[in-house]
């Protein structure tokens, strides 16, 4: 098992690597100059050109990219060119809200994905396979905007349940945050929700029909044991790549969830800059989120081998 | 100061001081009557409707100017206030792009008249100016920072010196770079000396001109500078949690002892702007800013609503290659003025918000002229412009415009009204900052954008017009227009200043490098507040002040 994680930490250094290079390359592909947009529409072109040189944006892409990285190695991120703010820093004080967000979102998704599918499975064209049908497939064609905007006015504005938007923080107020968080999650987990419910559906109705339920069933094991001991387990070695898969899906979709909603996250911080030009927080945001992304991937390959023993001899 | 089209939010800021009401009655009065604007708008009810019936909508636009429901000022309280956009910056000396909050905290050593846009005392009293060159500033006394420095002649200085400092790089440097030198006469005495005369040096220390503790310039670092600058205005910055809220505290010290009446403000910021509109809606906000249009006519149609607007001082136009064909001829130019209908496009594409605009001077600047319209919808002048082009049939070509919804259907419109006379007009749509960068470089034949302006009409004329403007983006080059905004910003007579700024506008206006299309009204960027809200007035700088500013006790 240790060797098997190792490997894969290690496969996975050149996929770091080149992904510095295209983090970094990628804001040159950002329409625009980033000195015209930083200053604003009152800057003169002499401070344009000030500025073009103070940040050595006249330098050769290469050169800047080697800069950049080598104080990357040493966990320097650089600083917000409009507000002098460590990228770091900025990174820091927003991962809080969105890793809540996605927990909330993801155990939302988890909690009602799974039963919803286990139940579906275990009464095919019932009621229940039907709602779980139709969860599915609103899962994935609602957009989380417009889901956003319909739970805004019904649960916000006509009934006063929760806040229309805003961020409070775990620390300062445990029940207020829960609620200033749970429309954002459930809009944001709606879909992964639909997608864990459809998995799970499915694979467990091809488990359910495989002899070794039948075997069981056959032993006289009670049908809850076989259900949940045998049929289940089996059933979410899919579920638990597709939600390795989601997470990524997951702090995507906190861009537009967080700028809805108001929440001071990462991926505010993300597309306002990108709005801004402010390149070294695009950079480092960007960065930062492609290593989560590397990390979850990384974590379902271990979960999985933990699941499902093949994996790890092969 | 261009700013993305319709959509684009604020500008420049600077300080008002309370206007008698009586006064700025009059001004609206102004701005709804001798704009030639019918009183009559169509109602708010989307453009399909209002394409098929104009007329039967209409109704009478209230400029809402809440009916300034005044009364005793009752002190205490705080404000919610929902922002669309977050600031990138409270450093005056940075970049800005937003100065609704900077303009609590920061003062200039003059303010402008709400209603003549002319300078009026702030942080100094009276000023003198010697000669052309010279301006000498006698400062208000018992003034203090936030960071309890005392504001004083060496202050002015220092902070005049950091911003004029080469290693700090300042982008307001260039407003500045006709200031040779700072003298400190005495305490509460201080002279500007300017390397050539500039009439519109005042005004330019009213908006850009803003001041910061000179202890927090030397000793605070970057960071804090950026978030809660010291200033001397009537709050000061207690917390800004990026994408989150700023929050401002009443300065105790202020110099006015009456004001503020607020104990604090607090903005949230809130980017959707139906978000926005549904949490003020729902009582979460006091106050909202840059209000979309679609939500105009229900926020008035609320009695418990205030709806607030106020002719801006800047315009809308289509920027013409004038270096390019087919626009290099200025018949060709001249044609696409005589097509556009401007009162119907305002009705159709931006719901009835704004006046039409003949030229860049706005209708809140004191140079403005009310009677001044070469230009009315003609397609027979149109033709005999084309012919005289050389082009009778008409030509085709491309119009870059930046992606909102709103600008593009204007553009639509407008793409409709060239098209009887054989003129085909293709759109090219991007992101505004990727357009913008190639029409700098003269990459293009026409491009949509809007104009923020200034007070003065100084910032609507020279940085676009003369052939040495920053941001002359239609390659203009007349040399006539040229020495009329030299000699206009070289000299401080208002008179005499309208009279140039008119004759420059007249010759602009007919060599069209520029269509112009409307003046808006800051309307689509009209703001709502509720019922508590009193003595607030929207000025035509969009910048929304709360020194005056208190709220009913609920």
């Amino acid at each position: 098992m240790v060797r098997f994680v190792g490997k894969q930490c290690l496969l996975s250094i050149p996929t770091i690597l080149l992904l510095t290079f295209f983090v970094f390359a990628i804001v040159y592909l950002i329409p625009g100059d980033p000195a015209e947009a930083l200053l604003g529409n009152t800057a003169s072109p002499e401070a344009i050109a000030a500025y073009r040189q103070k940040m050595r944006l006249d330098e050769p892409l290469l050169v800047q990219y080697g800069v950049w990285l080598g104080r990357v190695v040493h966990g320097d991120l650089g600083v917000s060119v409009r507000t002098s703010e460590p990228v770091i820093d900025a990174i820091v004080a927003r991962l809080p809200v969105t890793l809540q967000l996605s927990a909330v979102a993801l155990a939302f998704a988890l909690v009602g994905g799974v039963p919803l599918g286990v139940l579906a499975a275990t009464r095919r064209n019932s009621a229940w396979d039907g709602v779980a049908q139709l969860v599915g497939l609103a899962g994935l064609a609602m957009p989380g905007f417009f889901l956003a905007l319909l739970l805004i006015l019904v649960v916000s504005l006509k009934y006063g349940l929760l806040p229309v938007s805003g961020y409070v923080s775990f620390t300062e107020n445990p029940v207020e945050s829960f609620k200033s968080l749970l429309l954002p999650a459930v809009t944001l987990g709606f879909a992964v929700l639909g997608a864990i419910t459809r998995m799970t559906r499915t694979a467990m109705l091809e488990v359910l029909g495989d002899n070794f339920i039948t075997a069981a069933r056959a032993k006289g094991l009670r049908e809850r044991t076989v259900l949940v001991r045998h049929a289940l387990k089996n059933a979410l070695i899919p579920v638990v790549t597709l939600t390795g898969l989601q997470l990524g899906s997951l702090l995507g979709g906190t861009i537009i969830i967080e700028k809805i909603f108001g929440l001071p996250g990462i991926g505010r911080l993300m597309i306002d800059n990108v709005y801004a030009h402010d390149f070294p927080v695009i950079q480092g945001v960007l960065l930062f989120l492609a290593l989560i992304r590397l990390a979850t991937n990384l974590a379902t390959d271990v979960l999985y081998a933990l699941l499902d023993p093949q994996v790890r001899f092969q | 100061m261009i700013e993305n089209g319709d959509t684009n939010p604020r500008q420049s800021g600077g300080r008002e001081p309370r206007i008698a009401r009586r006064r700025f009655l009059g001004a609206l009065a102004f701005g709804a009557g001798s704009l030639g604007l019918s009183g009559k708008v169509p109602a708010l009810v989307g453009s399909d409707a209002q394409a098929a019936a104009p007329e039967q909508g209409s109704r009478p636009l209230r400029l809402s100017l809440a009916p300034p429901r005044q009364g005793t000022p009752t002190p205490g309280g705080s404000l919610t206030v929902g922002l669309g956009e977050q600031p990138s910056t409270h450093n005056p000396y940075g970049g800005m792009s937003n100065r609704t909050t900077i303009s609590q905290f920061l003062e200039s050593l003059v303010g402008l008249d709400i209603t003549t846009l002319e300078p009026i005392p702030l942080l100094a009293t009276a000023w003198d100016v010697p000669d052309e060159k010279t301006y000498v500033f006698t400062l208000r006394k018992g003034v203090l920072f936030h960071d309890g420095t005392p504001f004083n002649a060496d202050a002015v200085k220092a902070a005049f010196d950091y911003m004029l400092d080469p290693e700090v790089a300042s982008p307001r440097a260039s407003d500045f770079d006709r200031v040779d030198s700072v003298e400190v006469n005495d305490e509460h005495t201080v002279t500007f000396h300017l390397k050539e005369p500039f009439g519109v040096f005042l005004s330019t220390l009213a908006r850009q001109g803003y001041f910061v503790s000179p202890t927090a310039l030397k000793t605070w670092s970057a960071a804090d500078l950026e978030t809660k600058p010291p200033g001397t205005g009537p709050f000061k910055v207690a917390d800004w949690i990026k994408d989150d809220k700023i929050v401002l505290e009443r300065f105790e010290d202020y110099w006015d002892s009456e004001r503020p009446y607020l104990d604090s403000i607090t903005y949230r910021i809130l980017p959707d702007g139906n978000v926005k509109t549904i949490a003020f809606k729902a009582g979460e906000l006091d106050f909202v800013d840059n209000l979309p249009a679609t939500e105009v006519a229900a926020i008035q149609a609320n009695p418990t609503y205030t709806f607030a607007s106020a002719p801006s001082t800047g315009y809308r136009s289509i920027y013409l290659n004038t270096t390019a064909p087919p626009f290099d001829n200025a018949d060709a130019r001249q044609a696409l003025a005589h097509l556009v209908d401007r009162a119907q496009l305002i009705a159709l594409g931006t719901l009835g918000f704004g006046t039409p605009a003949q030229g860049p001077l706005a209708p809140p600047q004191w140079a403005f002229d009310p009677d001044f319209s070469p230009y009315s919808p003609s397609l027979e002048n149109a033709k005999a412009a084309l012919a005289a082009a050389g082009t009778p049939d008409g030509f085709t070509f491309t119009l870059k415009v930046s992606n909102s919804p709103e600008e593009v259907r204007m553009m639509e419109i407008i793409q409709a009204q060239l098209a009887p006379s054989g003129i085909t007009m293709s759109l090219e749509t991007g992101e505004y900052n990727a357009i913008r960068s190639t029409v700098i470089d003269g990459d293009y034949q026409a491009f949509f954008a809007g104009w923020l302006g200034g007070p003065d009409p100084d910032r609507n004329m020279f940085d676009s017009f003369h052939s040495e403007g920053w941001f002359n983006w239609v390659r203009y080059k007349n040399d006539e227009v040229d020495a009329l905004l030299s000699q206009a910003r070289a000299i401080r007579d208002t008179e005499e200043r309208t009279k140039l700024y008119r004759q420059a506008q007249e010759r602009v206006a007919a060599d069209a490098p520029m269509v112009f299309l409307r003046f808006p009204y800051w309307a689509v960027d009209g703001q709502a507040y509720t019922g508590r809200v009193r003595g607030y007035i929207p000025d035509p700088m969009q910048d929304m002040l709360f020194k005056d500013v208190w709220v009913e006790p609920q």
